[in-house]
């Protein structure tokens, strides 16, 4: 049972990490083109975002009323409601970020696989950042 | 083509682990949880990271991989790395979980997120490249 869900998880890694490679968004010169509307802006990537979001819709459809997967595993959604300041104050710091270097976090993992060494240095400033938070607002 | 071909990739690998792992596909916070919880509970989260640290190897199969260079400062990057992080930890999601998952599930808190993280992207992006 919990081998059946750890080859899912590795082949839900695997086929998403491709997916950022073949579209090249793992790529951060791509992302920042992607940012550049009055230079040289390349918009494909907006074709990839979409569709990954028809897909995913269609699975969350499927999975929406259920409340054990098909592999037995029970179903997590989120359900937060709130539109806080912590949303909107962490989503504009998270924007920053990213458009400053054009890496987020799934590109990063697939840049430590192809080997592109620098991103350690996202990596320097991600995980820090990341727990922060939970110091100064216990949950 | 290749655009086409990623978002199904993309859009398949977030189908796979909602509908056989009941998870969503958030890289964020499968990081931290990963980092956080007993090695027990961590078997998935460790299994989507190794896919994706592994994912370079499945895409030289079909294809090269692209020579490019990471452009941005060593500083820089820490810096990138920090407000990312920061950022993800505080609104509960990155580009995966918010802009992808939480949009197509379509959470009035992750579509305001995308849009603000989006915007926030595109005028960083280009008040670094006039001063800079």
């Amino acid at each position: 049972m919990k081998m059946t869900l750890n080859i899912t998880a590795f082949l839900s890694g695997a086929i998403f990490g491709f997916g950022l490679l073949v579209s090249g968004f793992y790529n951060p010169n791509n992302v920042l083109s992607f940012f550049d509307i009055f230079g040289d802006w390349k918009i494909g990537l907006m074709i990839t975002f979409i569709l990954s979001i028809i897909i995913s819709a269609v699975a969350f459809q499927i999975i929406k009323n259920k409340s054990l997967s098909f592999a037995n595993n029970p179903v997590q959604l989120p359900d937060t409601k709130q539109l806080d300041l912590k949303l909107f104050a962490g989503a504009a710091l998270f924007g920053t970020g990213w458009g400053i270097a054009g890496i987020c976090p799934g590109p990063a993992l697939v840049l430590v696989g192809s080997l592109k060494i620098e991103v350690v240095y996202f990596f320097i400033g991600l995980i820090p950042g990341l727990f922060l938070i939970p110091i100064f607002f216990r949950k | 083509m290749e655009y086409i071909l990623g978002g199904l990739g993309i859009g398949l690998g977030i189908s796979i682990l909602i509908l056989f792992n009941g998870k969503i596909l958030g890289v964020s916070g499968i990081i931290r949880g990963f980092l956080q919880n007993p090695v027990a509970e961590n078997g998935w989260r460790f299994s989507l990271i190794l896919g994706l640290i592994l994912s370079p190897m499945l895409y030289q199969l079909f294809y090269d991989l692209n020579t490019f260079e990471i452009l941005s400062s060593p500083l820089l990057l820490i810096a990138a790395g920090f407000l990312v992080g920061l950022g993800a930890s505080l609104s509960n999601g990155c580009t995966s979980g918010h802009s992808v998952c939480g949009v197509s599930r379509l959470s009035p808190r992750s579509i305001l997120a995308t849009l603000i993280m989006m915007g926030f992207a595109f005028v960083t992006f280009n008040v670094l490249k006039f001063i800079l």
